[in-house]
């Protein structure tokens, strides 16, 4: 459904003369958000470090510290030895995203069709058509400039005829204060904007054209360092050698070929409402109100092909006292009978006092969906129909009590496992399988948390208990294999005391089997506290 | 003769649930199990499984009773479990189900601690199509026969009606009402791995007859053995009866 969602509403730039597509570029966004939030000292050296297969690397640095030699892709602890007075805090990308989410929507100021790309950390307008609202491209830009300046922001900004050669200027040749413009009106003729274009373009890097690493480095190799170097080899010649890419973003670059971006959706509120006359109030009479506003509710979606994953029931009565309530879908839907389903005991918890005037419906988390087509021929999919189940009983017993297991990449056995809401859940948790040969450690069926203390007797101290005594009951064990050693977040800051844990899986005299675990270390004189943590199959 | 066509229309009346055939039959595998069932356990009906809370022998039993029962098509199918969220004995442990062969992300688990209200769930988790099969896990209403044996019976008509099997599980209670009843606790199988087993007792079965034995289970063939005893002796409470419910004392 996300791809139809995206066909309907991408927009595809191809060979149109009118486009004025802008980017802008901020290489610094990240630092400055976090900086901001942290409160570092204004343009001293900072840099954000994120993980990249299992190495720290610089993700983002700031100005100051880009003039004292740090530069993205440096290793966190060369960065360091560097400039040991720079600040270094993780980088967030899911806050990037979200800040340049923002910035593309306060952009809708200039034109309708906006979007950003985070891996660039880049957000772009679409301003064809648009633009002489502000008074041509050149003041649009001059007014963007001076609005992200004030804000404290440094933003590279370029406008070109299409989205690869905004892109390229504003990433590799647009500087801070001086917005790039390559669709004025002076440029003249199509040839002649042609020619400009051309020669703004070729003395770029050829990173400029978004290639995957290994055609850069082929290209490094063959000494293509410019796009302007690309202009005059010929096409089938640089296919054959590095693959149809670098064509495509050659002409992508020039508008030549189609470009499909994602501008982002504009929300409408879905609402719908009902007064009356006379207030309502009676069983019937309300869920009647209710049945009412859902149906209403369901041919607005239908209407605008929408699909909704909150609904909101709310009134108001007479002595001008409102309520409401919510319902949380699984999976986004605007079937009226699912709705009606869900709100069926709705009508018994209203309390509508000398009677309801006022009754509203409102959709939240919109979809776009395509109208389902009718399945004569077979039955409705087996997730659907759960995803139905599980909103049904978090509307009757509250969304906090169906829940489902997600796996948590944790070596502590207790954090291994999280219970998350099944409402709550977009897609269903992953879980890997170990094979029939896996090596993995033997991990119980049933896990107590928290664990429980009992006492135990070995023969020797780092030796697996012999005798256990837990909630009076005296359990002989007949043998054990073991022990596991699992060692406590040590790298982890405000960790009272680090001792690690010995676990054995063991047998008692009857059968049942146990994991038993021992907190401290005797080899390291740490006093040992036994428990049970759990049992197995 | 008016008076016996009577009669038996009556009884064809009370026996009418009864006599809907059930939606197949799992097989052990294991031949004497196999006949006591009368071919396999039921599918789409209720079955209580009874055991000690301190052990995993129920849950152990109850994982691979469904690895056997949704193999094949219905493998990804998923189960709901109706309990109290946090029992004596814990919680469903992601990393040990995936171990034994169970993907745990088909697990959904209700969490309600009021045991009628966990009924009405699983009866609903029961009438949804698409549903592997659905545990409970409310043995504390055994205490109360009445309400007991009413949960027992719609348990068994929802299970019947939406062809789905239902598992309740209880430390000790009557299986009247349910189709099978069967009794589990750990066992000693006298073999070098730890490959998972249990002493399994069917005390209760509709139309059949009662069995007991060692099982062993094979979790990524899904198969069952049977392990005879090294000594009669060693069997955990071989046959012991089902401790009914105090209204039976």
């Amino acid at each position: 459904m996300d791809s139809t969602s995206e066909d309907s509403q991408a927009l595809i730039t191809g060979r149109r003369a009118d486009r004025q597509m802008v980017c802008v570029h901020l290489p610094e966004l990240a630092v400055q958000q976090a900086g901001r939030a942290a409160g570092w000292p204004d343009k001293g050296p900072a840099a954000l470090w994120q993980l990249q297969q299992n190495r720290q690397i610089l993700a983002c640095v700031s100005s100051a510290a880009g003039a004292a030699g740090l530069s993205v892709g440096m290793r966190l602890a060369d960065a360091r030895a560097l400039l040991p007075e720079a600040v270094f805090a993780p980088f967030d990308p899911a806050a990037l995203a979200g800040l340049l989410d923002r910035l593309a929507r306060w952009a809708w100021r200039y034109s309708p069709l906006a979007g950003c790309d985070p891996a660039a950390s880049l957000f772009w307008i679409e301003a064809g058509g648009a633009s002489h609202l502000q008074g041509g491209p050149e003041a649009l830009l001059a007014d963007l400039d001076s609005r992200l300046a004030a804000a404290g922001l440094t933003a590279h900004i370029a406008m070109a005829p299409s989205y690869g050669a905004a892109f390229a200027l504003a990433c590799h040749a647009a500087r801070p204060g001086q917005p790039l413009c390559l669709c004025g009106a002076e440029s003249g003729s199509v040839f002649g904007r042609r020619r400009a274009l051309l020669a703004a373009l070729s003395p770029l890097p050829v990173a400029a054209l978004r290639l995957d690493a290994d055609i850069g480095a082929g290209l490094a190799q063959a000494g293509l360092h410019t796009i302007g170097s690309l202009f005059g080899q010929k096409r089938a010649s640089l296919t054959v050698r590095f693959g149809p890419q670098l064509v495509w973003r050659r002409d992508q670059l020039l508008g030549e070929r189609d470009e499909r971006l994602q501008p982002l959706p504009v929300e409408q509120p879905a609402l719908v409402s009902r007064s009356w006359a006379e207030p309502i109030s009676g069983p019937e009479a309300l869920a009647r109100m209710v049945t009412d506003l859902i149906a209403d509710m369901a041919d607005l979606m239908a209407r605008r092909q929408l699909q909704c994953r909150l609904l909101e029931i709310g009134w108001q009565r007479v002595d001008g006292q409102r309520g409401s309530q919510h319902f949380a879908l699984s999976r986004p839907t605007r079937a009226a009978s699912l709705l009606a389903r869900l709100t069926a005991d709705l009508a018994c918890h209203i309390d509508a006092g000398f009677g309801i005037e006022y009754g509203w419906a409102r959709a939240g988390r919109l979809s776009f969906g395509l109208p389902e087509n009718l399945q004569l021929d077979r039955r409705p999919a087996a997730a659907s129909l759960l995803d139905d189940l599980v909103d049904h009983l978090s509307a009757r017993l509250g969304s906090a009590k169906v829940r489902r297991l997600q796996p948590v990449r944790q070596w502590q056995p207790d954090k291994a496992q999280q219970s998350l809401p099944a409402a709550s859940l977009d897609q269903p948790p992953h879980w890997i399988l170990p094979g029939p040969d896996s090596l993995s450690a033997p991990r119980p069926l049933r896990l107590l948390s928290p664990p429980e203390p009992l006492e135990a007797t070995a023969l020797l101290p780092d030796h697996a208990p012999r005798l256990l005594r837990w909630r009076g009951q005296n359990w002989v064990v007949q043998r054990a294999s073991g022990p596991e050693r699992i060692g406590p977040p040590w790298w982890q800051t405000g960790q009272p005391a680090c001792r690690s844990t010995d676990y054995y899986r063991l047998e008692t005299e009857n059968g049942a089997r146990l994991w038993v675990g021992r907190h401290g270390l005797p080899e390291r004189g740490e006093q040992a506290d036994w428990f049970l943590h759990g049992f197995f199959a | 003769m008016d008076r016996k066509a009577a009669f038996n229309a009556l009884k064809k009346q009370i026996l009418l649930p009864f006599d809907q055939p059930a939606a197949g039959r799992m097989a052990f595998a294991v031949d004497g199990l196999d006949q006591a069932l009368g071919g396999g356990l039921a599918r789409g009906r209720a079955h209580l499984v009874t055991g000690s809370l301190l052990d995993g022998a129920v849950a152990g039993f109850l994982l691979a009773v469904l690895g056997r029962l949704l193999a094949g098509a219905n493998s990804q199918a998923p189960v709901v479990c109706c309990g109290a969220p946090r029992g004596l004995a814990g919680q469903l442990y992601g990393p040990g189900l995936a171990q034994l062969g169970f993907d745990p992300a088909r697990l959904v688990l209700v969490c309600e601690s009021h045991p009628l209200r966990g009924m009405a769930a699983a009866e609903e988790a029961l009438a949804c199509r698409g549903v592997g099969a659905v545990i409970a896990d409310y043995g504390m209403l055994a205490s109360r026969p009445d309400m007991w044996q009413k949960a027992a019976r719609r348990l068994q008509l929802a299970a019947e009606q939406g062809g789905t099997t239902a598992f309740v599980t209880a430390v000790s209670a009557s299986p009247a009402g349910f189709e099978t009843g069967w009794h589990l606790a750990p066992a000693h199988l006298a073999e070098p791995g730890w490959q998972p087993g249990w002493s399994v007792a069917l005390q209760h079965i509709r139309g059949g007859r009662p069995w007991s034995g060692l099982l062993s289970w094979q979790p990524h063939s899904h198969r069952f053995t049977e392990i005879k005893p090294a000594s009669p002796q060693k069997l955990a409470r071989p046959g012991r009866k089902l401790r009914a419910g105090r209204h039976a004392a």
